[in-house]
């Protein structure tokens, strides 16, 4: 396989680096006794190591071959990066580190932090026309502005916990039935464990919400809080619609489920050679239980939806601790039901919102001190869940696959704050105490600030971010979802009728009439009360034929998108799990092909508008400083661009295997000198001070 | 008309796939053509047409309490369920279908009677736009080292083979007759595909009457002969695609394959692709996993994997890879046999010929592949497709294994292909229809005693009639990867192959979200077109606005006001230029589709699928629609009133609707 050109950048690490959180596993070889050894923290290796192999978090698997090296110093190096990737304290993570020097320095000048909180805004695309800030729901007036943006009555946001003095792994503000008491409030907390109260996720324009709880462990009080809640619930629906309950931990697997599955899923796509797999590939597949994890969290969001949007019931997720299940289902069922989160700015908040805020444990999810028990990769099942949709709906998201898998990968870079805390108070907690340790004047804020992922300048070139760019989604949607005005959702749900009014006369005679029949606010419905717990057969049936008629009817973009979840549509995520596999790589092949050449035909289109607009008078400067904003990452050079594909384009892209240092032609590049330094280079302090 | 025991059949329910428990009543038809189904709802009557050739099975169900049920399923995957409200009517329905289903005499199938008004000129033509001579001369044949042979004139030395065929020059004619009495069905060797970079080149034929030691000089010249005329190499390849204890088997029944000993310079290489009947039974599993509803991952992904198909398609494409790599890399050239030669040798040929020639991956070149590897080398499309009642032994999905290879490579390099997704499912759809004379019986030599080309008409020049709606738009045909062959790794994964849902489960309702980014892709290209037809006409004008300014009258200040052209405001221009806009538009794509006159009636399905995979098989569709549809949409139409009262207008009547129609109707020709 001939070696790439093309190479996507990532600015802060260079292509063969792995940050130490980025490690999983590392493996010492002495080829000539034949043996090997998994390296663990405080260990010692009674071989010479003549090859190194790292398994990363992002799928990647890195050889450095010590053919070359002084024996002692290849087997300091590996000792040295098992000791470093394994830190005993968060704080050695090197996000502390480099915003401790930040901190220092900008001492000295006045302001030479990034701005934002635990994580700093943002702009989320430069140059891309959708350059809002992502909400990172850190204070009141985020919270504020999403009751406003969703048209949500009945809600109001409570700041009880303010300095986190009721619960600290709830969000400092969060959102309830404006009919609860803070009094009330403050006495049911007590009630549920982890004292998270329930709180409001989103709203439907029907008025039905979303809201997420704990469970309540003080069984004397449970039915009277349980009924108080409810009933406050249905008080904020302006149809006084009744509660559903999901309880999520009878109805999807675990969390060990899910990582069993995960390492099974690695296992088969990433670390066995696939000669071995080869003729039974599918059951392969399926006996990781991956697709059938995937496939149950988009089924229970999508039934989920037909709650919230056919049957007018609010609906309450109801988790043990509510914080891992609950992120995953909430966060779906948003991106199924809300063109907003489609966008990358609404996506970006949604994470911030559902995931971030709602304290779903970051630091032992994924692991990253490499000792906890509880590793599970739930938010990777959410990013290839979105993925399903995504491919199944594929013009109704503005981002794409792309940014997905470079999101995912960012989990594992510990320059953010992000993804690095169990939830925003142990950030604060922690960055606190270090702050003192080190003598750093934090002033009136709350805990250090680290840069936030959403920033993603600091990862990628303004040009390589177009690569998030959907060329599907270009046009009208981006102004029109604007984030923090309360039209906006409205405005959006006017296009149900703009993509009607463009169907041929001859479709609205025939095949969409129904559309009329459906009961969107029939009133039979609601005066009909089962018991909604049990899911009786008509029930379903009820479900089925909303799903059934769901999919018959041309579907709108910008309202709701639901997937299909039998087996033969759930696939699997390749770009992500197989982007590092040469034998996985199609050269010149894949949807790339597509992707490059309807970009170049979205950046046409667009650019030929801009020319229109440009004929007709508009303001001539604004027409120029168009021109050069395309989002597409290929561009059009004219009209009928005729250039050739880029040769370098294979299904992996902007991926590539050549990273892989498995690569025989990476043997002989004079690692022995560079590793010889071991002690110098993996310091944090000489990484912080590069900066 | 005599097998018809009942034409009409009232209150007949049409059991809705998906939940069982919805129903359409309606009243059926039978025609000596098809069998219909009319809905009673007043304001749809929606129709669902099934061809009866196009019936593959009908099953007669337990009497239930509200009727008897009749399930049907078709060739082209569609499964229908009737309820009759009778026991008696449906017997005489499920007689009579049982009959009409299998004909007994070609004169029966539906191209004798199906007649598109054409006129005998335009029906010679059809037959005439796909051209084998023409198709030789574009290798770079008759040259040095190959010739057109008469040997096999008035089909006298093999009945199966066309009359005219290449063979090497050295080949004489008593080397032919001799090497033919030496291969089953007396199918010698003869050139399927000339690499003219090269000079190496494809051949093939029947298996050898080799039994355990026979020998035959002529054929062992034949082979020799094939060798010769290709200079650069000292080998040949012979490639036998069974697996080897097939073809072990054979020996005992006096046939087997090829002892290297015996031939010289050969390389000989088995190829273990299944036989018909395993193939059959194959399809008969996945088919099986395809009508669960709503499968759960397991039972689709092992049902998947213990059908074994795409193993099956991954061997018949690792054959065609590696004789497309022998001939290309090594230059060497292919014998290619299995036992008669006319199944699995034309999958693999033609699968070779697609990965090394680009002519192949185009509209008319896919046409003509066929044409050569299949129509014309005897593959026997009546009884394999049973379009007459014969042996349900011999019924095989060979060329439907061939196809879904085709669709397959189209996945992995979705640019190098001139057509898309459907091209391949309605060329599926009309091998069982027998609506158009092209695959009828099992040979050339049939064909031609049924004077086919005189009596039938060609499916070729239909499709290419209607290009327009098979054209990829993904298709560059400046790009690397279109002049050459594919860069194939030896083997593809298996993870590579993938289930094709736009075939097998066509029917199934709202499928195909991938086949919907072909069609958005098509709408943005039209906009794209319109948008610039539209800059220049404004360009045109802003120059007749210039002239005025320069014959000194004088311009309004207001003129150059941009809210004066409130209806170009960017609002309103944005509206138009995003894809999802065309949500609605994709959907008049049915429309202009192909087959779609009143003549194609055997096309004509539920209307729920206009909203699936294939959305062109509607019916009663409005020519125009989509036209009409796109001229309202465009960003000029309808929200610009002419009439502004600037002075350059009035000179110059700017009329957007008409000058844009007939140049969208161009565009939509040529494509």
């Amino acid at each position: 396989m001939p070696l790439q050109k093309f190479h996507y950048r990532n600015l802060l690490l260079g292509e063969h680096d792995v940050p130490l959180t980025c490690i999983e596993q590392i493996v010492t070889v002495n080829d000539h006794k034949r043996k090997q050894k998994v390296l663990g923290p405080n260990q010692k290796l009674k071989f010479n190591p003549t090859e190194l192999i790292i398994y990363c978090k992002d799928f990647r698997i890195v050889r450095f071959r010590f053919d070359e090296s002084g024996p002692e110093s290849a087997k300091k190096v590996c000792l040295a990066i098992a000791h470093y990737s394994q830190p005993t304290d968060l704080q050695l993570l090197f996000a502390f580190e480099y915003v401790g020097k930040k901190y220092h320095n900008s001492a000295n000048k006045i302001n030479g932090l990034p701005s934002g909180g635990g994580g700093g805004g943002g702009r989320s695309i430069a140059g891309s026309g959708s350059s809002q800030k992502t909400p990172l729901f850190e204070t009141y007036s985020d919270w504020d502005r999403e009751i406003k943006r969703t048209g949500a009555s009945g809600w109001r946001v409570c700041s009880i916990n303010e300095g986190y003095m009721i619960s600290t792994c709830l969000p400092e503000y969060f959102v309830v039935p404006s009919s609860l008491a803070d009094q009330d409030l403050k006495i049911f907390s007590h009630s549920f464990v982890g004292r998270r109260m329930p709180f409001w996720c989103w709203s439907h324009p029907n008025g039905s919400a979303l809201v997420r709880m704990a469970l309540i462990k003080d069984m004397l009080q449970q039915r009277k809080i349980d009924q108080r809640i409810c009933n406050a619930i249905t008080k904020s629906h302006p149809q006084r619609s009744d509660v559903y309950k999901s309880d999520l931990d009878k109805t999807l697997p675990n969390i060990q489920e899910i990582q069993a599955a995960f390492v099974k899923l690695k296992q088969l796509c990433v670390n066995e050679p696939f000669e071995e797999t080869e003729e039974k590939w599918l059951s392969s597949l399926e006996s990781t239980r991956w697709l059938e994890y995937v496939r149950a969290f988009l089924k229970h969001s999508a039934e989920l939806v037909y709650m919230l949007e056919s049957k007018h019931l609010s609906v309450v997720l109801q988790e043990e601790e509510g914080r891992d299940l609950s992120c995953l289902v909430a966060s779906l069922v948003q991106v199924m039901m809300d063109p907003y989160f489609r966008t990358i700015t609404g996506f970006q908040s949604l994470v911030q919102k559902e995931w971030v805020m709602a304290g779903y444990q970051f630091l032992d999810r994924c692991n990253h001190l490499k000792r906890s028990e509880k590793e599970s990769p739930l938010f990777l099942l959410f990013l290839d869940a979105t993925w399903q949709l995504l491919e199944q709906h594929p013009a109704a998201f503005e981002f794409s696959e792309t940014y997905l898998a470079v999101l995912y990968d960012s989990t594992w870079i510990p320059l953010f704050g992000t993804f690095l805390f169990n939830c925003p108070h142990q950030r604060v907690k922690q960055s606190t105490e270090f702050a003192i340790s080190k003598n750093i004047q934090l002033g009136d804020e709350k805990g250090l600030k680290f840069p936030s992922v959403w920033d993603w300048s600091l990862q990628f070139s303004a040009r390589d971010r177009t690569l998030f760019h959907n060329p599907f989604y270009i046009g009208k949607s981006a102004p029109c979802v604007h984030n923090g005005s309360g039209k906006a959702f409205k405005r959006t749900k006017k296009s149900y009728s703009s993509t009607l009014r463009g169907m041929p006369s001859s479709l609205k005679n025939g095949v969409i009439s129904d559309q009329e029949l459906l009961p969107r606010r029939n009133s039979l419905i609601l005066k009909l009360k089962p018991d909604l717990l049990q899911h009786t057969d008509s029930q379903h049936n009820e479900m089925e034929q909303y799903f059934q008629e769901w999919f018959s009817k041309p579907v709108d973009l910008h309202g709701i998108i639901l997937p299909r979840v039998s087996g033969t549509h759930i696939k699997l995520w390749k770009l992500c799990y197989f982007r590092w596999v040469p034998e996985a790589q199609i050269s010149l092949g894949g949807s790339i092909m597509a992707f490059h050449k309807l970009s170049l035909l979205a950046d046409e289109v667009d650019m030929l508008s801009r020319m229109l607009r440009q004929q007709r008078g508009g303001p001539l400067e604004a027409c120029y400083a168009e021109l050069d904003q395309s989002r597409m990452y290929f561009r059009a050079r004219g009209p009928h661009d005729a250039s050739a594909t880029p040769d370098f384009l294979s299904s992996s892209f902007p991926f590539s295997p050549v990273g892989n240092l498995c690569r025989r032609s990476i043997l002989g590049t004079p690692l022995s000198k560079f590793l010889s330094g071991a002690k110098i280079w993996l310091s944090t302090e000489t990484l912080a001070n590069e900066d | 008309m005599e097998h018809i025991r009942t034409p009409k059949v009232e209150n007949v329910r049409l059991v809705d796939r998906v939940s069982s428990k919805k129903a359409t009543l309606g009243t059926l038809y039978l025609t000596a053509t098809h069998v219909i189904f009319v809905e009673n709802a007043p304001d749809t009557r929606k129709e669902t047409w099934i061809l009866h050739s196009q019936i593959s099975t009908i099953e007669k169900q337990a009497t239930t309490a509200t009727g008897c049920p009749l399930l049907i399923r078709c060739k082209n995957f569609q499964i229908i369920q009737l309820v009759i409200p009778q026991e008696r009517d449906c017997h005489d329905v499920y007689i009579s279908l049982i009959r009409l289903a299998r004909p007994v005499k070609y004169e029966e199938l539906y191209c004798f009677s199906f007649n598109p008004k054409l006129d005998k000129e335009e029906r010679e033509q059809g037959w005439m736009l796909i051209d084998l001579d023409e198709e030789y001369k574009r290798m770079g044949l008759p040259n040095n080292y190959w010739q057109l042979s008469d040997v096999n004139r008035d089909y006298r030395v093999c009945d199966s083979y066309p009359t005219e065929v290449y063979v090497p020059k050295s080949a004489t004619a008593h080397i032919i007759v001799g090497s033919s009495k030496f291969r089953s069905r007396r199918r010698f060797p003869a050139l399927s595909y000339y690499y003219k970079d090269n000079h190496a080149s494809i051949c093939r034929s029947s298996q050898p009457l080799s039994g355990f030691s026979a020998r035959c000089l002529e054929d062992e010249q034949m082979l020799q002969a094939i060798r010769k005329a290709n200079p650069g190499s000292d080998f040949i390849y012979v490639v036998d695609t069974r697996p080897k204890l097939n073809a072990m088997a054979n020996r005992a029944a006096g046939k087997g394959y090829e002892n290297e000993d015996n031939y010289s310079n050969i390389k000989f290489q088995f190829i273990g692709i299944e036989n018909i009947h395993v193939m059959r039974s194959s399809l008969q599993k996945m088919l099986e996993v395809c009508e669960l509803k709503s499968p759960s991952m397991s039972n689709f992904l092992w049902g998947l994997e213990n059908s074994g198909w795409l193993r099956h398609i991954k061997a018949i494409m690792d054959a065609g890879i590696f004789i497309a790599k022998a001939v290309s890399e090594e230059g060497a050239s292919v014998l290619v046999h299995c036992s008669d030669g006319w199944d699995r040798t034309a999958q693999v040929c033609s699968v070779a010929s697609l990965l090394l020639d680009p002519h192949y991956r185009t509209l008319k070149g896919f046409m003509v592949l066929i044409e050569k590897d299949w129509i014309s080398f005897g593959h026997k499309f009546n009884h394999r497709y049973g379009n007459l009642d014969g042996d349900p032994k011999e019924i095989s999905p060979v060329i439907d294994q061939f196809i879904e290879c085709v669709w397959q490579l189209m996945e992995q390099f979705p640019c190098a292909f001139e057509f898309n997704e459907r091209f391949l499912i309605h060329i599926q759809h009309h091998i069982y229809s027998c609506q158009f004379g092209n695959f009828l019986c099992n040979s050339q030599k049939e064909r031609q005693e049924l004077k086919i080309q005189e009596r039938t008409y060609s499916l070729w020049s239909h499709l290419w009639k209607n290009r327009a709606d098979y054209l990829n738009p993904l298709f560059r045909t400046d790009h690397g990867q279109t002049q050459e062959s594919f860069h194939l790794p030896t083997a593809p994964c298996n993870f590579m192959y993938k289930f094709w849902s736009g075939m097998y489960n066509r029917f199934e309702k709202g499928m195909q979200p991938r086949q919907s980014v072909t069609d958005y892709l098509m709408a943005v290209k039209e906009e794209s077109q319109q948008l610039e037809e539209e800059l220049e006409a404004l360009e045109e004008r802003l120059e007749k606005i210039q002239k005025v300014q320069l014959n000194g009258t004088k311009v309004k200040s207001k003129q150059s006001e941009p809210s004066k052209y409130s209806g170009f405001s960017t609002s309103d221009n944005s509206l138009a230029n995003t894809p999802q806009d065309y949500s609605g538009n994709m959907k008049s794509f049915p429309s202009r589709s192909p087959s779609q006159g009143d003549e194609d009636s055997a096309l004509i399905l539920t209307q729920d699928n206009l909203k699936s995979s294939d959305p062109d098989l509607s019916v009663n569709s409005d020519q125009e629609s989509g036209v009409e549809d796109l001229s309202c949409r465009s960003p000029s139409g309808g929200e610009r009133a002419p009439s502004e009262d600037s002075e350059a207008t009035s000179q110059r009547p700017y009329e957007p609707t008409t000058s844009l129609i007939p140049k969208y109707n161009i565009v939509q020709s040529v494509g």
